[in-house]
């Protein structure tokens, strides 16, 4: 079914509707969080905490911005909250299960992991306005434009974002980009 | 040497191309697909309906929170029965505009209506009232509204009905301007005072003295000859009037 | 489903009412025992969203309350340590508008009122004005109002002040069979009804969080620290300086004490079993 119409009955109360809504853009919204944060467990709680957001909020979405910026901003938000309230208390150590890779024995798959843990490194040291930035512009190909929607910040601040960010990247996975 | 965001207006170098589909590769772990539909009931049981003036439900619960049915028949009766009397008393007596009974009268649903929610209101019953899916202050608001237009449709009415020396439409204009702004003045004094009895004699002084003023010689006629035009803007600015008091008046006893 | 409380402080210009308090409920019935002035009600005013945190959020599954707005008080139910009505009304008058303010209106909110005056007693008394109503019948028109939108969460302030025993009996009933799959909360200062009713209990005192436990384990740790003695009145009147003292019942020749201590006290005693007041006696120093 058309999205459009998905929204409409989902904002009419159709169960059916919202759970497909959810369902559709679970795997974006967690890899969103995933990439931001790192952290299976927690991408997990923050994106069932946007779908209940989305759906408490629902009635207030307007057909005039896509809905997948809508989403987005609601999960660009929640983001920044997260941040602000684990600034406030320690966040408990949690170990990504996809990061606990057994190193395999062969010499090129080990790289490859190798390669795979540097650049979430590289991403983790990112400050996380510029890695929100490349996330959605990279991995979610939204514009710059739609980034701003999504962020609520100025487009031109946005490229900016993106600009730092990627040199950023380049410097610290010098030795893999050559 | 690169100008700043070139990667927008030029594309990425091949090095950054690189880093770009590092970046897509890098894998995300799967969530498994209970855990997904628990996700989708989970958030799928907040879904609340809308509180607006596009939800029936809300509607439903506006004029479902009038006080019965005998709160709206009480205020006709009262409306009704001043009419009657005063009529009787004016074809028997006195050389006087009916319908200048009808403009000083036509307050009195409104006001009647605002002075029977303050007898009932209890401020322990508001902490109560917050607490419940509906917000008290815009059911509150719907009631106003709920409340006013029956006002409305009871001074059409009754103006159909009473006898008459001018055109219809000015003379209900007139009546709707008294209704608005005695409505938006009774919501000013509810929200500063939040006692009945201020209401009570602004009711008993108004009616009176409104009647008394527009039975004075050429007043009424000097009201009919402003155009309609001017009479419709004039209620139009009072139910401005009366719709910023309703907001102001909500807001402060339901802060 | 799991309301957290992080953090969360309340200020009334210099007086500070509820200090820093984290707790997270899950499904289940939790009692919530102080003194008076120990900050339960304003607690409770911020878990229902009638109050804001001075500091802190109160959270529903990660997402605040604030944000949630008319969702959360979808699933919410709440009663009043003060139960305001409109003294004009019937008990079905008054049910029937609070169901609306709930969104449930017509047949289903008829259907509903005639099943909660039954529960709670006062299918008989629906058509009278509850201007005439006892406190205890007041009490029972507040918790028939907290169920009417079948609440998934239930913050209940004092909800057994004023009832009689057999009153108290039914509540008790009637929050157990509603526990499953629900969030309870109730505060309240009469520590024997917590203690058949709720299976953790947050203690609280000035404003802050002394100790939070399941029941079972707060009555082992007191094991060994409640005796029974019957003394003379001068050496009860010696020892409540002394020693937390429990209950006490006046019986011939003496008085029957319950005393609360570390170590057994200096006199001819036997230790007993604790119950839930002994904590609140230990914590408070028999300042129930």
């Amino acid at each position: 079914m058309e999205e459009s119409k998905l929204v409409k009955r989902a904002q009419k109360g159709d169960r059916d509707a919202m759970e497909a809504l959810i369902g559709g853009y679970y795997p974006l919204v967690f890899a969103y969080f995933y990439k931001n944060t790192g952290r299976y467990h927690q991408s997990k709680d923050l994106t069932q905490e946007v779908f209940i957001k989305m759906i408490s909020g629902l009635s207030g979405y307007r057909p005039r911005a896509a809905f997948k910026s809508w989403l987005f901003a609601i999960a660009s938000n929640h983001l920044k909250n997260h941040y602000r309230s684990a600034s406030r208390r320690p966040e408990p150590a949690e170990l990504s299960e996809a990061l606990q890779e057994v190193l395999p024995a062969d010499s090129r798959e080990i790289s490859r992991a190798e390669l795979r843990q540097d650049i979430r490194a590289a991403l983790e040291k990112l400050p996380p306005e510029q890695r929100e930035a490349v996330v959605l512009r990279f991995y979610h190909d939204f514009t710059p434009r739609e980034i701003a929607e999504v962020t609520g910040v100025k487009e031109a601040a946005i490229k900016s974002r993106i600009r730092y960010g990627l040199d950023k990247l380049k410097k610290e996975l010098e030795g893999y980009a050559e | 040497m690169r100008r700043k965001n070139d990667i927008i207006s030029q594309g990425p170098s091949k090095e950054e191309q690189k880093i770009i589909a590092w970046l897509r590769k890098e894998p995300v772990p799967e969530v498994p697909q209970e855990e997904v539909q628990t996700v989708c009931r989970t958030a799928a049981a907040y879904y609340t309906r809308p509180q607006g003036a596009g939800d029936a439900g809300f509607w439903l619960a506006a004029l479902s929170c009038l006080t019965g049915g005998t709160a709206l028949l009480w205020i006709l009766a009262a409306f009704l029965l001043g009419s009657c009397a005063a009529l009787s008393a004016l074809t028997g007596s006195l050389e006087a505009e009916p319908f200048a009974l009808l403009i000083a009268l036509s307050p009195v649903p409104m006001l009647s209506f605002a002075i029977r929610e303050l007898q009932y209101r209890d401020s322990s019953l508001v902490q109560l009232e917050k607490t419940c899916k509906y917000s008290p202050d815009k059911i509150y608001f719907a009631r106003l509204w709920i409340g006013m237009a029956f006002n409305m449709l009871f001074v059409a009415l009754a103006g159909t009905a009473f006898p008459r020396s001018g055109p219809l439409l000015k003379l209900l204009f007139l009546a709707f301007t008294a209704m608005f702004l005695m409505g938006a003045a009774a919501l000013a004094v509810m929200s500063f005072l939040e006692s009945a009895l201020p209401l009570s004699l602004m009711l008993a002084a108004w009616v009176p003295g409104a009647f008394w003023l527009l039975c004075q010689d050429g007043v009424l006629d000097l009201l009919m000859g402003v155009g309609t035009g001017i009479l419709a803007a004039g209620a139009a600015a009072g139910l401005g009037l009366f719709a910023a008091a309703a907001v102001k008046t909500t807001k402060r006893l339901y802060a | 489903m799991e309301l957290s409380v992080r953090n969360v402080t309340k200020d009334f210009g210099g007086k500070r009412a509820v200090d820093h308090v984290s707790f997270t409920l899950s499904c289940g019935v939790y009692g919530l025992l102080g003194p008076n002035g120990a900050g339960k009600t304003t607690l409770m005013k911020m878990l229902v969203d009638i109050l804001t945190p001075s500091e802190g959020e109160v959270l529903l599954d990660g997402v605040n309350i604030r944000e949630l707005g008319a969702a959360y008080r979808d699933k919410l139910g709440y009663m009043p340590q003060e139960i305001g009505v409109y003294k004009n009304f019937s008990a079905q008058k008054f049910l029937k508008y609070i169901a609306a303010l709930k969104g449930i209106t017509g047949r289903a909110a008829d259907k509903k009122i005639d099943g909660l005056l039954d529960l709670v007693g006062l299918r008989d008394a629906g058509r009278k004005k509850l201007g005439g109503f006892s406190g205890g019948m007041l009490r029972r028109v507040g918790i028939a109002q907290t169920l009417l939108n079948d609440p998934k969460i239930l913050i209940l302030d004092e909800p057994t002040a004023g009832l009689d025993p057999q009153e108290r009996i039914r509540f008790r009933n009637i929050i157990s069979e509603l526990s499953e799959n629900r969030i309870v909360l109730l505060s309240t200062h009469i520590v024997s009804d917590m203690e058949f009713i709720a299976g953790e209990v947050i203690i609280m005192r000035e404003g802050g969080i002394l100790k939070t436990g399941a029941i079972d384990h707060l009555l082992r740790k007191m094991e060994g620290k409640v005796w029974s003695a019957l003394v003379s009145h001068e050496e009860f009147h010696r020892m409540k300086g002394q020693y937390a003292i429990g209950n006490m019942v006046q019986k011939n020749g003496g008085v029957e004490i319950r005393v609360i201590g570390p170590q057994k006290p200096p006199l001819a005693c036997e230790p007993v079993k604790p119950i839930l007041e002994d904590v609140f006696s230990y914590y408070f120093g028999g300042d129930v």
